[in-house]
């Protein structure tokens, strides 16, 4: 099947789902003669049994994973498992969406079966919040796999559940449901990048039949798990996953596994204020960072839920090719729009000056980032991200570091910015231990480390035993992706380059051909 | 994909150390003592050997009964945290997943320690080798076990990895014949720009010449001459090249290969370690591996030594060479 041919059916797919699920979404009345038509005009393309799996998988695995990294920010959690999820996704794709579809099959038996009255209740009581059942789930009964692909299957849920409501759940109900759930993963991520204020709460409950409500969401004192491994083949590694605690509703017997919630602006408000709690917990480092004064002994853990090959060192070109749009983006932090120079003079203050003052430019550029960056703490800005940088590079051009080693660990500090793990307290510590990592991976061996510690000491005021005790918590967190594709620590590369006015990479490295010879 | 569920994941993480009952709970309830301690999930059995930086034992796995090899490092003796060659293994064995080469099941750490535990097999090929002595090492094991040295070792190269200490001790052998590459510590990706490399890598006798004369970069092809010595060691199952210092073992390499000079070796000449007054050697006819490995044989092997590491055949190219599509017979 030719690549252009499934794309053009996503295409068709997505519009259809699109439009109804903003319909639903903004409470209106559903056109549902015109949604009847877009979804079985996508129903037929992708009615071919063979290429049903097939066709199905691509947009799910991409919009899959937009949608957890934008809940993930949203509320305030990290979401690391960009990469990884992505080859495995392809290394795996055969036999997983087979169960997939075989549950999603359930499900949709089951809608049927339980008619949809419960659901209309819900939807009642407030419009903006779209309350799910996983009723594949609930069938399995004791189905304990928490998926990672639930948070596609709870996608799926949207266009299953609003399907059976109005009533249109005929012909091969597989053939439906395949269609649906492609719509439904489209259309959210697309509603997600037209609605950037858009606020996701993915709930993975237990299987003891936890129910959300949404006024029980304000109180909600936070309750942070990491969604385990042992749960799950699949690496949406450390995606922490909010948990209700609500013991007293655990025998209501609906097997409510996950829940899906889309709320308005105002509620958003609310998460954000407590956004600060909610990230106060994230991640191995942080946790250890805050256990650290009562818990001195920690138990031993187990990390094999990290060691799912992400992909990061195939050849280039495959990189390249499974590129998820979720993955590390090494020009998302950084790039031209923040140059000083597109800071033009001329502000309302002071009319007649033509230069700006440093300060003011740095506002103007943390501005500018905060608005383009809702989803980074507010309290960590762009110029507090260039700052360790700058200290960073200050350590590496005493210590005569190899560029690259600087640059990965720019990659490294990076990634944990856009996991939220990065905070104004920890951000040189964190800093320190990611150049630290970088130097162990990457500097020709023996080179002492000892000097590597003075100078971090020096330049960021990190004793050596702080690094130390926080190295691997820090190595955990970044899933111990040290060795990242060339895409994600080049542009760093060429960066420090600039900064420190090399004449060219060639007259850096000497001899270019080794190199050229290398990355073949 | 199949013993992903098989993996030893221990029960704690940190939603099992986060004091809820769904926690415990999720762990199905029976074992939320064990899972206090990750660790009290294996039993050690032997220790097998001391490594660069810890003690390996072998083990079992309580819940799978599948016994492992666990490489114990201890992090409070270090002044310099976790070891980087630890660092370095767990980066790069994640990311492989391939027959020849070792998987890396598990790691667990505390404050004091940190555990890496690997896929257990029987023995070395240097142990093996002296065990089994000719009869366990006929033609045919050789080709066998070149074979899936030059898969594993073609998978690393394509995952930008080199490996930097191919030798018989870090090859494994299990009860079937399989081969692995292990040890990975010394290990790195490359294609990340560097003015230069380590050449405190490969272990001497392994060493190929460009490293030895102390080029600045080197690349696959320094894996691929330690391929073309313990070629010939499990020939003749004596080490080649059994120099005893840098300047030795170039002059055992150049005593049987002859003196590089600019005919065979574009550039070796202006390698920083060259001398113009190295003895000139014409170089040996090693007629006993010759002879042992056939026309075909021999071919590869010399390909693996080739001087010029530009002209030293590559992993995927010899996994296409004639040498292993031959069927030998015991003779």
């Amino acid at each position: 099947m030719s690549t252009a041919h499934r794309t053009s059916r996503r295409e068709t797919a997505r519009q259809a789902a699109f439009t109804f699920l903003s319909n639903i979404a903004l409470g209106s009345e559903v056109d549902r003669s015109q949604v009847r038509n877009d979804l079985s005009d996508s129903t037929d393309a992708l009615s071919d049994p063979k290429s049903k799996n097939f066709a199905n998988s691509r947009p799910l695995e991409a919009n899959t994973s937009q949608i957890s990294e934008r809940s993930g920010n949203a509320i305030g959690t990290s979401f690391d498992g960009h990469s990884s999820l992505n080859s495995t996704h392809a290394a795996k794709r055969g036999p997983d969406l087979k169960v997939d579809t075989s549950r999603r099959e359930n499900m949709d038996t089951l809608l049927r079966k339980q008619s949809s009255p419960g659901v209309q209740e819900d939807w009642s009581e407030s419009p903006l919040d779209l309350r799910l059942r996983d009723a594949g789930q609930s069938a399995n009964g004791g189905n304990k796999s928490l998926h990672s692909v639930d948070s596609s299957l709870s996608d799926g849920d949207i266009d299953d559940t609003a399907l059976s409501r109005s009533g249109q759940l005929s012909g091969p109900a597989s053939a439906v449901l395949t269609a649906s759930e492609t719509n439904a993963t489209s259309l959210l991520s697309k509603q997600l990048e037209s609605r950037p204020e858009a606020f996701i709460n993915h709930n993975y409950g237990g299987p003891y039949g936890r129910r959300m409500k949404s006024d029980n969401f304000e109180d909600n004192d936070g309750h942070h798990h990491k969604l385990t491994r042992e749960d799950n083949s699949k690496p949406i590694a450390s995606e922490k996953i909010k948990k209700k605690h609500v013991e007293r509703e655990q025998h209501t017997g609906l097997g409510i596994l996950s829940a899906f919630r889309y709320y308005s602006d105002k509620i958003r408000q609310s998460a954000i204020k407590r956004r600060g709690e909610a990230t106060s917990n994230t991640g191995y480092v942080q946790q250890q960072i805050a256990n650290h004064d009562h818990q001195r002994r920690r138990p031993a853990q187990s990390f094999g839920h990290f060691l799912d090959p992400c992909g990061s060192l195939q050849p280039e070109e495959i990189v390249q090719e499974q590129l998820l749009p979720s993955a590390y983006d090494p020009y998302f932090l950084e790039n031209e729009l923040y140059s000083p120079d597109r800071i033009k003079p001329g502000g309302s203050s002071h009319g007649t000056s033509t230069q700006l003052r440093p300060a003011d430019v740095k506002r103007e550029l943390n501005e500018m980032f905060r608005s383009e960056h809702p989803e980074i703490p507010v309290e960590i800005t762009l110029s507090k991200i260039r700052a360790i940088k700058l200290h960073l590079l200050e350590v590496g051009k005493e210590l005569d570091l190899e560029v690259s080693s600087v640059a990965h660990a720019y990659v490294y500090f990076e990634k944990l910015v856009v996991k939220n793990i990065i905070t104004k307290k920890n951000r040189k510590l964190i800093a320190g231990c990611c150049l630290f990592l970088a130097v162990k991976v990457n500097e020709p061996k023996g080179s002492r480390l000892q000097p590597l510690l003075d100078a971090i000491d020096d330049e960021l005021d990190i004793d050596s035993e702080e690094i130390l005790e926080h190295e691997f918590a820090v190595f955990a967190d970044l899933e111990f992706n040290l060795y990242v594709p060339r895409r994600e620590f080049m542009p760093h590369f060429e960066r420090i380059c600039c900064e420190l006015e090399l004449k060219s990479i060639e007259a850096y490295l000497g001899d270019l051909n080794f190199f050229a010879a290398d990355t073949k | 994909m199949g013993d992903e569920n098989k993996r030893p994941t221990g029960s704690t993480t940190l939603v099992a150390a986060a004091p809820t009952k769904i926690s415990s709970r999720k762990d199905g309830g029976k074992d939320t003592e064990k899972s206090k301690n990750v660790m009290e999930g294996y039993v050690k059995m032997d220790k097998i050997g001391e490594g660069t930086y810890g003690i390996v034992y072998k083990a079992k796995h309580k819940a799978s009964n599948k016994i492992v090899a666990l490489k114990k490092i201890r992090l409070n003796s270090h002044d310099e945290g976790v070891p980087a060659t630890a660092i370095r293994e767990v980066s790069l064995l994640k990311e492989l997943k391939h027959e020849n080469v070792i998987r890396l099941l598990d790691i667990i750490h505390n404050d004091t320690m940190l555990y890496l535990v690997f896929d257990f097999l029987d023995v070395d090929l240097r142990k093996y080798m002296d065990a089994a002595g000719k009869e366990g090492m006929t033609k045919i094991h050789i080709q066998s076990f070149m074979h899936q040295l030059v898969c594993g070792l073609s998978y690393c190269h394509s995952h930008r990895i080199l490996h930097r200490d191919l030798k018989p001790q870090n090859l494994l052998i299990d009860k079937t014949g399989k081969l692995t590459i292990a040890d990975l510590g010394l290990s790195r990706a490359f294609g990340i720009p560097m003015r230069t490399y380590t050449h405190e890598v490969i272990t001497l006798w392994y060493r190929s010449p460009e490293i030895l004369l102390g080029s600045k970069h080197y690349s696959t092809s320094v894996d691929m001459w330690s391929v073309g010595c313990i070629f010939a060691e499990m020939v003749t199952l004596r080490p080649l090249f059994p120099g005893d210092s840098q300047i030795d073992q170039l002059f055992r390499i150049f005593r049987v290969l002859g003196t590089p000079t600019e005919d065979h070796w574009k550039g070796v000449t202006t390698l920083p370690d060259y001398s113009p007054t190295f003895p000139q050697w014409k170089g040996e006819e090693l007629t006993n591996i010759e002879e042992y490995l056939g026309p075909n044989g021999t071919k590869l092997w010399k390909s693996l030594l080739a001087y010029d590491p530009a002209h030293r055949i590559s992993a995927k190219a010899c996994m296409e060479h004639p040498y292993f599509l031959e069927s030998l017979h015991e003779s």
